[in-house]
Parts: C-alpha cells; sequence; structure tokens
C-alpha cells in the first residue's frame, strides 16, 4: 500500500463510522442560536455539495481508499482544498462520536499532494518560502523592517523571543508594531531574530507536510540556539503550529527543546498587564460597540496538542470499544477563548460588548486559512461576507437605533486581512480592529 | 339500467331490499332541500362487510349505475344525501347498528354506520365515557357518519388533527374490495392484536399509505366504511362553565387564543344570540351579540379539585389582561343548563329545522383572528340582502387546538310546508351562495365539501382536482359511487 | 437506465441552474451513494448504495417544476433530498437519478405566533426553527434523531417520532399546508393557502396565517402521501410545509454554559417552574399503568422511555468514560423500566399542580425516582438534550458506530409494551452471541403521543460498524425482525417496510389489507412515469399481487 494510501486507511474505522448526520455542517446542535447564521462550515457554505463538508471530506477518503475513485480530478482537488481547515467540523462531529475527523480531512490532503501535488497556487508560495523564508516572496532582510521607527528593542539576553510570523512582518505591520509596543509598556525584555523564518503554517496546512518539516525544525533549533525560555507572538498561525502541530512531526531531539518552551500568544501577555494593573482602560463618554471573532488557530486550532494515545483497546458491552487508559481528545474547548473576552470585559468602561452567535469553539472561520486565500480567493471573501453579515447583524441590534461606532475586533493578521478586505468590498459600515491595537488605543497612558 | 333482483337477493335477504317506489321517495327522498331529488331505482340494507362487498361487486357490473350510502334514515336530510341523478341505487347501513366494543383504557370506541348519537351516547356513559361529539348531534345522525363528515367537536385542545375523532377504519372500495386502515390493517387479526392490548388507537397507514384521510370526506365516492374506531373522552368528575358576552368578536378570540394556547380550557365554542336563543329557549333578558361558552373539566384520578382551581384562576387572568368578565350564566341560563350539551346531547326542537323552518348553511374554515372581518361582510350581505339577523344562527368552532375555526352560518329558511315564502328554501340558497362567494374571497377555506360550494372550492387548485380525480380512477374504478358529489359527475 | 445520456442530462441542468449548482462528477455522485443504514441493505458489506447520475442544488419551486417536467419528458428519475440523513435519501438504482438537494432552500418563510404556524423551506431544521420561536415562546416538535434533521421533511415524508410527542404530537400529524410539486410537476398548493388569491403569485410573500388547514376541500390529499413513514422522496418533492408550533413556558433564549463536550443549562438551572424526572418501575404492568395515567393526566411536557443505558452514553463524553467512571456505570447498570418526565408550568401554580400529581402518580405505580439522575449536572443535561435534541447521536450512535432501530408500530400503549417484551427476546439471541451492544435488551424507545391518544415503543439496537461480523449480526436480527413482524402482533413497524422497497411490501402487503396494491396503484396514477425514483417507496413493476 502506497504512503498515501496508508494515510487514508488510518482513518477507515472512522469512514465506517460516519452516519452522514450532516453535524458538521453545523455548529453542536445545543449551540444553534440563529435560523440565518446556522452554519459552522464555510466549505460547503462555498461548495454546497455534500463532499465539501467535514463528512463529505471523510467519505471521499473512503471513495478513494476503497479505489471507487481512481483519480483525483481538478474538481474533486478542489472539493478537498476549498476548506480553510478551521476546524469547525471537528468540534461539532466530537460532541456527539469519537471521530478524528480533522486528522482525516488533513490526511487526505496530505494523500492528494502525494498523488498529483499541491495546487500550483500554493506550490508557488511554498517554492518562495523555500527561497525567500516567507510564502509572500517578499526579500528575507525586508522580514524586520517593520521595526523601524518603533520602540522595538531585540536585547539579546533575553530568554523571550518575539516571533513576528510572515503575514505580521509583511502584510500587518500596524498590528506587529501594536504588539511590540505593548511588551515594551509592560517592561518585557525579547529577543528579535534576524533568523527568524516562516513557521511553516501556510505550507503545512495546505498538505505539503514534508516540505513544512523543515521550518518546524528551523524554529526549534532557532529558538534553542538563542537560549529561548518563552516564545511570545501575535500571530495565532504560528501560535498553533507551535503548540498543536510542531509537536506531531518532531523528532525526540527536537522534542525535548520543543517542551522546554513555553508559547504565549499576546492575549496572555495584555491579560497579566491587566491583572498587574500595568494597563488600565479609559473611559469614554460615548461607547463604541465592539464584538470579537474568534479566529480558528487562537480557538479551537490551538488547543493543545496530545501525544498519539498508547495503549489497549477492548471491547465491552460486546461492541463497545473502549480505550485503556482513556484517550484524551482534542474538542477544541481549550483554545484561548477567555483571553481576549476578558480583555474587553476589562474596557467595559470605554467600550461596549456583544458576542456573536457563532463563538468560541463553534466559531465561524474568516476564510482565508488553509490554502483558500490564495487559491481561492472568492471562496474567502464569500465566507468572510458571512462573518461580516452576522457581526453587523448583533452589532446592530445591539446599538437599538443608536449612532455609535461598531467595531469588528480579532487577534489574528491573516484574519485581519481578509476582514479588511471584505469590508472594502462590502461597503459595510464597520470597523476592523486587532485587538493589540485596540488596548493601545483604550489604555490609559 | 337494469338490476339482477335474484342475483340481489343472493347477497341480502329480501327484507333488506326496498324496492317500492312511495317507500323510497318517503324514506330516501327530500324534495324539501333539493327541487331536483330524484327517487332511487332500489335501496339494500346490508348488514355486515361481506354484503357491501358482494353488493359493490354486482354493482361494478351494472351500466350507468350510481350508488349512494348512507349511514342513517332520519329525515329531514340535510347536506343533500339524496341525489338528482338517474339510475341511482341507495346502500342503507342503518341496520348495521354494532357498538363492537367500547375501550375506556384507551378511550376508544368501535362502532357501524347505524350507531346514532343517540345509542352511543348512553353506551358511553355506562362506562362513564362521552363521545368527542359535534356541536347538538342530531339524535338520529350516524355517529361514523359525522366523523367521516369531519364535523369538528367540542374540544380543541384535544384536536391534534382534523380528521379527529376519528381512528381507524374498515372500508369496502368501489372495486368491491376490503381494507383496513391504521393499525386496523394487521398484520395479525384483529382479535389476536386485541388480545396484545391493541384497540385501533393508531389512524396512520399502515405503512406508506394514509387512506383513511382519503376515504373521510369524500362522500362515499371513494368508498363505503363499515366501521370505524373513533376518539372518546372520559366524563369529567367535575366541571366549572362559564360565558363570556359581547358584541364585537375580538375579546373572546384573544381569549381563545391565550386560553388554549395554555391548554386551561376544554369544550369552548362561540354562538350568537340567535343560536343562543333557539337552544335555550328559556333565556331571558338581553344578550350581547357573541356568546363564548367554555369549561374546565377535571377528571378523576387526576386532583380535579386542583386543576380547575389553578386553571380557572388562570383563566382570569387572562380576562383581566383582555378586559373582559365572564359569568357562570347568561340570561338565566347556567351550567346545569349547558352540560347535557357539552357531553354530546342535542335539544329540540333542534335549532336547524322545524316544523316552520329548515336550515340553509354555510360552513368553512379561516382563522380566529379574520373572523370580524369575515362577520362584518356577512352581516352587509344579510342587510343588502333583507335577511334578519335573528333567522341567522352563527356558531365558531376553534379546531386543532385553535389553529383555524370552523364558521358556520344557518340561515333558516320557511319550509315549503310552513305557509310562508318570505325567506323560501331558493331565495336563501341565493344568499348563501353569495355568502360563500364572499368569504372564498377572503381566504375562507372550504375544508368540506358540500353541493352549495363544490364549484368555487373545487376551482381553485387544478393539481389538487386532478389528485382527487386519480383516486376516484383507483378506488372506484368503474365510477359506480355517489356521482354528482364532491366533483365526479361524469362516468 | 434512462432514454438520455448524461451528458444531456448535465446540459439540461445547467441550463435551468447554471453550472456551479450542478455536478455529476464520479467523486460526487460516490458521495451521494453513501449513508447510514446502507450497510444493513447491502448485507453488511458496504456504506455506500447506488450513484445518482448528478446532482443539483435548486434554489425554488420554479426551477424543481423543470427538473420534474424534464425528468417525466426525457425518462430520468429524480429524488429530493434537504439534510439528506439516511440511507432512505440514497437512490434506488445506478446512474438513473438525479438528486435534488435543497440544501439551498433555507428559509423560515414565515412564522404566526397567533395561529402557531410557521412555513418552512426543506433545509430548516428543527435546531434553525426552533431557535427563532423560542423568541415567541413557541416550540415546534422536533424528531428523537436530532434537531439536525429538517422540519419538512420529517411532516412531509418520514416518520417523526419525538421526545415530545405528548404535548406536541407525531409529525404525520403536525402538518397544516403544503406546497407539493407532484411527480408529473403540478405544483399542488394543498389546503387552505390556496383558497387566498395570491397563493403562488410570482410577488407572493408567504404569510403563515392563511396556512391554516391541509386537508379539503372533501378529501384530504395528505391520504396520498404519508402513512407511518412517508414516501421518502418517491412521491414528488415538498418545497413548503406549514407547521404546527406549540406553546413555550421556557426562556425566549436558552443559553448554555462550558464547552464541548460538556455543555449543560446555566449554572445547571433548570428553568422556571421546570423540572425532569427519571422514574423506574420494576414490574412492566406497573410500567403500563404509569404510562396511561401519566398520558391522561394532561401533565408531561416530555415523556419518553429511555434506558439508562442510552442515558449513560448520551451523557458521558466518550465510551470510555461511559465504561469507567462511577455516574455512567450507575446510569447504564440501574436496570427497569423507566420513563424520563419533563414538567413545565406556565406558572408557579401550574407547576406545583403538575409535580404533585406526579408524585401521586409514582406512589400510586410502584414507581421510583433515580437518585442518581436527580443530580443537578445530570439533570441540566438531560434538559437540554430533550429540547435540543443534540444528544442523540451520543446516545445511540457513537457506542459502535452502527446504530439502526426496530419495531415501533404506532398503536395502544399496552400493545406497544406487549410487542417491547417481544423485541427483547428477539434481541436477547444477538446479544447473547455476542454480535449485538449489550445494551440490556430490552433498549426501547418512545412514548405515549398526544396526552394518549397512540404510542409507539421502537427497539433500537447498537452494533460494531467497523466489525463485520457485528454488521453481520445487525443484518441477521432485521431479518429476525421481519420474521417476527410475520409472525406476531407487532405491526408494520421500523425495520420491515420502512421504505425498503418493494420486496417488503411484497411481504407485508398481503398479511396487511393488501396495502400495497394500493400503494401501486397510487404510485402509478400519480407518477404514471415513474419519474419519481421509487426505490424507497414502491416500484410498480416489482409488486407481485
Amino acid at each position: 500500500m502506497s504512503k498515501g494510501k496508508e494515510l487514508l486507511k488510518k482513518h477507515e474505522d472512522d469512514m465506517w463510522r460516519c452516519s452522514r448526520c450532516s453535524l458538521c455542517k453545523f455548529p453542536p446542535l445545543a449551540q444553534i442560536k440563529s435560523a440565518k447564521f446556522y452554519s459552522s462550515c464555510c466549505s460547503i457554505d462555498y461548495g454546497n455539495f455534500h463532499p465539501w463538508s467535514g463528512g463529505g471530506k471523510l467519505v471521499m477518503g473512503f471513495s478513494l481508499l476503497l479505489d471507487r475513485v481512481k483519480d483525483i480530478s481538478e474538481n474533486m482537488r478542489d472539493a478537498i482544498l476549498q476548506c480553510t481547515m478551521c476546524g469547525a467540523c471537528d468540534v461539532s462531529c466530537k460532541y456527539s462520536t469519537n471521530i478524528e475527523l480533522e486528522e482525516a480531512i488533513f490526511d487526505l490532503r496530505q494523500y492528494m499532494v502525494e498523488t498529483i501535488g499541491p495546487h500550483p497556487v500554493h506550490k508557488k508560495y511554498a517554492d518562495a518560502a523555500e527561497e525567500f523564508h516567507n510564502p509572500y516572496g517578499e526579500p528575507h532582510e525586508k522580514r524586520q523592517e517593520w521595526i523601524n521607527n518603533t520602540s522595538a528593542k531585540s536585547n539579546p539576553e533575553a530568554k523571550t523571543m518575539f516571533f513576528t510570523g510572515c503575514t505580521a512582518a509583511y502584510r500587518q505591520q500596524d498590528m506587529v508594531k501594536a504588539s511590540v509596543e505593548i511588551l515594551n509598556i509592560l517592561g518585557f525584555k525579547f529577543q528579535l531574530s534576524k533568523d527568524e523564518h516562516c513557521c511553516g503554517s501556510p505550507i503545512y496546512r495546505t498538505g505539503q507536510v514534508e516540505t513544512a518539516k523543515k521550518y518546524f525544525n528551523h524554529a526549534i533549533e532557532l529558538f534553542n540556539d538563542a537560549g529561548i525560555e518563552e516564545v511570545i507572538t501575535a500571530c495565532p498561525g504560528c501560535y498553533a503550529m507551535f503548540v498543536a502541530e510542531y509537536p506531531k512531526y518532531l523528532d525526540e531531539e527536537h522534542l525535548k527543546m520543543w517542551e522546554s518552551i513555553t508559547f504565549v500568544h499576546m492575549t496572555k501577555v495584555i491579560e497579566q498587564g491587566i491583572r498587574q494593573k500595568k494597563i488600565q482602560f479609559k473611559k469614554l463618554e460615548k461607547n463604541p460597540i465592539v464584538t470579537y471573532h474568534d479566529p480558528c488557530h487562537l480557538g479551537r486550532g490551538a488547543e493543545p496538542w496530545v501525544p498519539e494515545w498508547k495503549g489497549t483497546k477492548k471491547k465491552v458491552y460486546n461492541q463497545i470499544t473502549i480505550f485503556d487508559p482513556p484517550k484524551e481528545y482534542r474538542r477544541g474547548g481549550k483554545g484561548v477563548y477567555d483571553l481576549p473576552r476578558f480583555i474587553l470585559d476589562k474596557m467595559k468602561t470605554a467600550l461596549d460588548f456583544v458576542e456573536m452567535f457563532r463563538i468560541k469553539e463553534y466559531a465561524y472561520c474568516c476564510g482565508s486559512g488553509g490554502g483558500v486565500k490564495a487559491a481561492y480567493p472568492e471562496m474567502a471573501l464569500q465566507t468572510v461576507d458571512n462573518r461580516l453579515e452576522e457581526a453587523d447583524h448583533v452589532l446592530e441590534e445591539a446599538l437599538e437605533g443608536k449612532n455609535l461606532e461598531k467595531i469588528l475586533v480579532s487577534a489574528c493578521p491573516f484574519c485581519k486581512t481578509n476582514f479588511e478586505n471584505g469590508l472594502e468590498a462590502s461597503g459595510r459600515n464597520i470597523k476592523y480592529k486587532d485587538i493589540n491595537q485596540l488596548v493601545l488605543e483604550m489604555m490609559e497612558k | 339500467m337494469s338490476l339482477n333482483i335474484q342475483k340481489l337477493n343472493d347477497i341480502v335477504d329480501k327484507d333488506s331490499i326496498i324496492a317500492d317506489a312511495e317507500r323510497l321517495d318517503n324514506v330516501y327522498c327530500t324534495p324539501i332541500l333539493d327541487g331536483n331529488s330524484i327517487t332511487p331505482k332500489a335501496a339494500f340494507l346490508p348488514k355486515d362487510t361481506e354484503q357491501i362487498k358482494s353488493l359493490l361487486n354486482y354493482f361494478k357490473t351494472v351500466k350507468d349505475i350510481n350508488v349512494v350510502v348512507l349511514s342513517s334514515t332520519t329525515s329531514p336530510k340535510f347536506l343533500n344525501d339524496t341525489t338528482s341523478l338517474e339510475n341511482t341505487v341507495i346502500i342503507d347501513l342503518h341496520k348495521m347498528k354494532d357498538i363492537i366494543y367500547i375501550d375506556k383504557r384507551n378511550r376508544v370506541c368501535v362502532v357501524e354506520p347505524g350507531v346514532t348519537w343517540a345509542e352511543l351516547i348512553p353506551r358511553l356513559k355506562e362506562q362513564g365515557m362521552r363521545p368527542l361529539a359535534p356541536l347538538l348531534p342530531r339524535p338520529g345522525k350516524s355517529a361514523l357518519a359525522s366523523a367521516l363528515d369531519r364535523e369538528p367537536h367540542l374540544i380543541p385542545k384535544k384536536q391534534y388533527d382534523i380528521s379527529d375523532p376519528l381512528l381507524c377504519m374498515e372500508v369496502v372500495f368501489g372495486n368491491g374490495e376490503m381494507f383496513r386502515t391504521g393499525e386496523a390493517a394487521g398484520p395479525q387479526s384483529l382479535e389476536t392484536n386485541r388480545k396484545f392490548g391493541a384497540a385501533l388507537t393508531n389512524p396512520i397507514g399502515p405503512g406508506q399509505t394514509d387512506i383513511f384521510r382519503i376515504i373521510q370526506g369524500a362522500k362515499g365516492s371513494y368508498g363505503i366504511v363499515s366501521w370505524i374506531s373513533m376518539q372518546c373522552d372520559e366524563i369529567p368528575e367535575i366541571r366549572i362553565v362559564n360565558f363570556i358576552e359581547s358584541d364585537i368578536i375580538k375579546p373572546l378570540t384573544e381569549f381563545l387564543y391565550a386560553a388554549l394556547r395554555k391548554r386551561w380550557i376544554d369544550e369552548a365554542f362561540i354562538i350568537n344570540d340567535s343560536l343562543f336563543k333557539a337552544i335555550f329557549p328559556a333565556a331571558s333578558g338581553a344578550i350581547k351579540k357573541y356568546i363564548l361558552i367554555y369549561a374546565i373539566n377535571g377528571y378523576a384520578d387526576f386532583f380535579p379539585d386542583d386543576k380547575i382551581s389553578y386553571q380557572f384562576e388562570s383563566c382570569n387572568e387572562i380576562l383581566e389582561n383582555i378586559g373582559i368578565e365572564a359569568n357562570d350564566s347568561v340570561a338565566g341560563i347556567t351550567q346545569k343548563d349547558i352540560e347535557p350539551i357539552l357531553d354530546g346531547n342535542t335539544v329540540e326542537p333542534h335549532p336547524k329545522f322545524s316544523e316552520k323552518v329548515i336550515a340553509i348553511e354555510v360552513f368553512y374554515n379561516t382563522t380566529l383572528d379574520r373572523l370580524q372581518e369575515h362577520l362584518s361582510s356577512v352581516e352587509e350581505i344579510l342587510k343588502k340582502q333583507g335577511f334578519p339577523l335573528e333567522r341567522t344562527n352563527i356558531y365558531l368552532q376553534p379546531v386543532i387546538q385553535a389553529r383555524s375555526v370552523n364558521v358556520e352560518f344557518s340561515l333558516l329558511a320557511d319550509r315549503p310546508d310552513s305557509g310562508n315564502q318570505e325567506f323560501s328554501i331558493e331565495k336563501v340558497k341565493v344568499i348563501c351562495k353569495e355568502i360563500a362567494q364572499n368569504v372564498a374571497s377572503k381566504g375562507g377555506f372550504f375544508s368540506r365539501s358540500y353541493k352549495l360550494i363544490n364549484d368555487i372550492a373545487f376551482s381553485r387548485d387544478d393539481a389538487l382536482t386532478d389528485g382527487l380525480k386519480k383516486l376516484k380512477r383507483i378506488f372506484d374504478p368503474d365510477n359506480i359511487l355517489n356521482k354528482g358529489q364532491l366533483i365526479f359527475k361524469e362516468g | 437506465m434512462s432514454r438520455v445520456k448524461k451528458d444531456d442530462v448535465i446540459s439540461a441542468m445547467v441550463g435551468i441552474l447554471g453550472k456551479k449548482y450542478v455536478n455529476g462528477d464520479l467523486f460526487l455522485t460516490d458521495n451521494y451513494a453513501y449513508n447510514w443504514n446502507a450497510d444493513n441493505l447491502t448485507g453488511g458489506e458496504s456504506k455506500f448504495v447506488y450513484r445518482p447520475l448528478c446532482v443539483v442544488l435548486p434554489s425554488n419551486t420554479e426551477e424543481i417544476v423543470k427538473i420534474v417536467k424534464y425528468c417525466n419528458e426525457k425518462g430520468v428519475q429524480f429524488k429530493a433530498q434537504s439534510t439528506g440523513w439516511g440511507v432512505h435519501n440514497s437512490v434506488g438504482k445506478e446512474d438513473g437519478v438525479i438528486i435534488l438537494d435543497c440544501r439551498r432552500m433555507d428559509k423560515i418563510l414565515s412564522i404566526d405566533t397567533k395561529n402557531m404556524i410557521a412555513v418552512v423551506e426543506p433545509y430548516i431544521s428543527g435546531a434553525m426553527l426552533q431557535v427563532e420561536l423560542f423568541k415567541h415562546g413557541l416550540n415546534c416538535h422536533i424528531q428523537g434523531c436530532g434537531s439536525n434533521g429538517s422540519q419538512l421533511v420529517t411532516v412531509t415524508s418520514m416518520v417523526g417520532q419525538g421526545w415530545t410527542g405528548i404535548s406536541t404530537g407525531f409529525s404525520n400529524r403536525n402538518i397544516v399546508g403544503a406546497e407539493w410539486v407532484m411527480p408529473e410537476g403540478k405544483v399542488c398548493k394543498m389546503g387552505s393557502w390556496g383558497s387566498f388569491p395570491s397563493a403562488g403569485s410570482i410577488d407572493e410573500k408567504i404569510d403563515a396565517s392563511q396556512w391554516f388547514l391541509a386537508d379539503g376541500p372533501g378529501p384530504s390529499i395528505r391520504g396520498v402521501y404519508r402513512g407511518y413513514f412517508g414516501a421518502f422522496g418517491g412521491l414528488g418533492v415538498f418545497t413548503k410545509a406549514a407547521i404546527k408550533l406549540y406553546d413555550w413556558t421556557g426562556p425566549n433564549k436558552l443559553e448554555f454554559q462550558g464547552t464541548s463536550p460538556n455543555y449543560a443549562t446555566i449554572k445547571y438551572r433548570m428553568p422556571k417552574n421546570s423540572n425532569i424526572y427519571h422514574i423506574i418501575w420494576e414490574d412492566w404492568n406497573d410500567f403500563k399503568e404509569a404510562g396511561y395515567l401519566l398520558a391522561h393526566s394532561e401533565i408531561c411536557w416530555a415523556l419518553c422511555r429511555i434506558q439508562g443505558f442510552d442515558m449513560a452514553l448520551a451523557a458521558a463524553p466518550s465510551n470510555t468514560a461511559m465504561y469507567t467512571e462511577k455516574l455512567f456505570q450507575e446510569l447504564a447498570s440501574r436496570g427497569g423500566h423507566e420513563l424520563m418526565v419533563t414538567i413545565m408550568g406556565s406558572n408557579k401554580k401550574e407547576f406545583e399542580y403538575r409535580e404533585k400529581l406526579l408524585e401521586d402518580i409514582v406512589q400510586k405505580t410502584n414507581g421510583e425516582h433515580n437518585p442518581i439522575s436527580a443530580m443537578k449536572p445530570l439533570k441540566a443535561l438531560m434538559f437540554m438534550a430533550i429540547v435540543k435534541q443534540c444528544n442523540t447521536m451520543r446516545g445511540v450512535f457513537r457506542a459502535g458506530g452502527g446504530f439502526f432501530t426496530s419495531l415501533g408500530a404506532l398503536g395502544s400503549w399496552d400493545w406497544c409494551v406487549e410487542g417491547a417484551k417481544i423485541g427483547e427476546e428477539l434481541k436477547r439471541k444477538f446479544i447473547d452471541s455476542g454480535g449485538l451492544v449489550d445494551d440490556g435488551a430490552d433498549n426501547v424507545w418512545g412514548n405515549p403521543y398526544e396526552q394518549g391518544t397512540f404510542s409507539h415503543l421502537e427497539e433500537l439496537y447498537m452494533y460494531d460498524i467497523t466489525d463485520p461480523e457485528s454488521r453481520k449480526a445487525s443484518v441477521d436480527y432485521l431479518n429476525s425482525v421481519v420474521e417476527a413482524s410475520k409472525k406476531h402482533p407487532l405491526g408494520l413497524g421500523l425495520g420491515t417496510v420502512d421504505g425498503e422497497g418493494s420486496e417488503m411490501h411484497n411481504i407485508f402487503g398481503p398479511i396487511a389489507s393488501n396495502y400495497h396494491k394500493w400503494l401501486k396503484a397510487i404510485k402509478l396514477e400519480f407518477d404514471p412515469n415513474t419519474a419519481s425514483d421509487p426505490g424507497f417507496y414502491i416500484d410498480p413493476a416489482s409488486v407481485k399481487e
């Protein structure tokens, strides 16, 4: 059996188990809060046919495994790749079953890459990363240009490294500038490395796993060589890679290095700053109304890695399989949800907050991840528009006719890009702010 | 058309065949209502399903025949039971009088067509039960026929489906084949299932069919029903009956919406002052235009006093919110007077007919919140036509837990033999037709078919009408049953 | 096979819908051949049945009419689905049927809060409708398989038992109007809606208050397409349905705390004037008595027999937890004949009356409250599970991945309980031989409906779908159910004639009033070109009379 087929075979039991209930298309049923914003799967929202759903992809894998479908056509490739790998389907499915849906979808992607190669656009940016250490194909030397005209200063003695990430470095510099300013205000000492390369996320998530592994090892060695004990980042893409994906692929030596490092997202830093009373917020007379979008990679995607289960399976009650020791499932509930909400709550003298319908582990994706933004820009735009419509709906409802500013907040540079594109395309009267920028703006200086 | 009497004698005994023209005329023709009524050729009185089957199997070989089924033969015939077609024979089921069983535990009874309300009510009472009967059912009317006609009963909260109280049935289709619906279909015999605890309470099926819904409301044009099971109710141990009077309908409908939504009231219906006085001639004093009558029942085994107490109190809160009052009497009429009616009994003389008058009816469905509009426009028509409101009985029965209301206008026409023809039957029919057209234009829905409105009702949706014709081809391929009813005039 | 080539069909569909909404690629058609319960139809061999010719995504009635007319003209078949859950959504033959995936028809068209009616399109699920209804103090009947199922489909085409059936009825009886594209392409405006001049007009704004009654004039056309099971897409396409709504005394917004998989009501609280009880009877006769009393008492909002074993599965976050954690084990192993009773009151007095009466009934019938189920977190979870119908998958599908049901015909409560005893014995053999999950054998689920008009109790069973032997046991068990249904007074339940095609009709028709003959006749008359896929309805050519 080919390596690719083995990837599929791994999930054969789950392929049998899927009951085609369509729960993968919705938030967990108890959390459906709107008849309009009822979907949790941007993939099927774009593709419309069942194969685009999480369960549909599992079945696509089954069709391939059984040779019912032998070749991956271009349309099939699109059905596989028109998916941001947001993990919402996995969360919903795992509420009720123990199917490892996201893993199966990811392995299908890998199988596709192995069989017919990556999507040309995805290959393009993998090649770019190969040459320039970032998928944007920008000169590596310009990676730290954002530091100019900021108070950011690399402290070679620091045990903390601030990891910028490619999107922040090259596309969303205002966001990372804000992050670093906060760090400075809080008195952090941190390193900024010239040798920072891509974390590997865009290459990894498009199924080019073998290519991506190079970046994992590079990052870990970078941290280790610099004596780093703590890595702070404002980019959930990088953060999720560090906490949830890297450990799967690191060899023993690199895994040991990884285990010695604490990975922190900026929301944690801000939270601590608030608790230490180093950050306090203004009082405003006219409070804008704010809602928060949970980035997939800060939420369910950032639920920490659990080692692959090892133990014995046994059957009880004749035909129910259980695990000894119990298998730990990642169900998306342990992502970073409370920290941004804590921060926004502390800002209540300066803004009013309202939740969207689809939040936390069942939040709707912004539409940019998984290689979608690059290869299927129309899908990215449709998805972000759906999310913006939801944001607008809850903000308007909360305003009750008052004429106040509407703000959508999130904590991810990739979401930021797509939201900004979406706002421009739709003309909606909503401002987008990254949480670091919002904190700076609302802080008592 | 010629009938083989010899053959028919082999099917039913001689006493069960009526061929005498005068007798046929007296029993089966009602020139009162329908001037076109033609004397049937013969009448046959089968005593069981096998005889019905045999009759139909024979009749389907007879050219041009029209077979009309009747469940009871008490006069006068309302609703055009008779026919204006030549070559009509009657299958008269009034001899099939068996109350097959009454099952208190499952609140169901199984009856043959000839069982009348007058016969059924006391038998149920012996077991502490009562039927889910319409308002003032004619004593001689077949209970089975009532259920097949989808006549609404008085307890909207117990009506989950417009087909209630009908449950299972045994029917002989026009092609002579017998069929049983719902759980009566089997597998296994009725007896075997009964021993197992079955009670014929499930009307649905068998399998992917719901043929009982096709037979119900079809007025015998698809098949002849030989027995049905139907829902009953326990006689309440205690009860409170209240009356709310109003000159406008809205406060009454607001109360019904609120109270029925919460299922705090049992029997509930509205009648107008004319009907109230017709039912209760002893009523004295002024009465407002509309009277809502409702009951709250308490049943043994279920802390009846407590139930009545909290529901009564809760209803009072509704009344207070609306700003109306309920009373325990209207014009001297109290709970004592109305209770027998709530349990399915009728009054004499019946409001729909007397020696002098006979009711011409328009009945249809709409929603409670549309009633005012409908009532106002009907009033205008009556005024324009010079027809007195005092001769107009109005009965409003919420159905399916208040999702709609059965509206019934009964205009009392002068009987031809009454000596007065100011409001002749023909004249009143014209007024009723105008009412029917008017309410239809406002979305009034003729769920139950009858001659006056069939042209309106069946012209609204080709697909539906086409569907009914398809069903006719299935169940009565030789087109022998009740031509002239519904839309199946032609052969 | 149709007379027309696949490419021509696709081309025609593209002409009606546009390229984006038509797909006949192999990877896609194979995907739509996969479904729950396909293994039972394939002798345990496969999760795939037949592939459709293509799948299309219509967005409105007009498009569907065009497709249906095309199929009639060209000898192609069609079959509609909404969420598409269950093998009955698959097609009955290879490569000759167009699936109409109605996902794009996802609107609540109108809610009439006064007359308590909602008009919905096919893709509106129970969960979606319910969340909007709560705002108005209303609720709907949701089928027991879960609130992910379509509201339109359950009232028109597919069974429809539910936990709250005691107060919200049975799906067959919850319809008060529909728009039905009949198999030849005519559009039937079923019921009162058709009386209004605007009905079916191009610029019509749907008004639920017009859809108050589905029956008439005269006979009810509902008689053609329903029954216990519905036609499973074998008799045209329903594009709108008017659904009865019910009073809801709970909060307008029911929120849940926690993260997956541990959602529950906030602070484990029940809404005001509400409570949930898990009561056990040792004796079947006491259980029967209790069922009648509870039904006739009119005190229950929900009343359902659910076995402790399934409750434990539904409550536990994993199979392992269900087996190893004390709480779940106690729940699973308690045994007995139990009922979950949910009482909700519009006010304090009503609630108190209902609770008092419940206790009286429990006492009279020798019932016992299960103390485990009185624990707040478990109660909160069970309440959520019943209201939202969100834990069915856990309760029965997760155990072995294989789940189906059997028996469960509608009838009186006494009769249903007697049937449950037979079901228990039937299943025990397959449990003892190790093929099926040992759920105690007596694992009926069901309840009285409509304050006791009729009832149902279906025998649930689970198996390991990844294990060929277990799959075989499932097939063999279902065969035994068919045999038992011929011999015993069990009615026509699930696992027998529930849309499994003509083979079953040929077995059961002759012993059930020859219903198959009439079903065939209906199919021939209403669908003379057999344009509507008869696979899970009835194929006239296969019927033996």
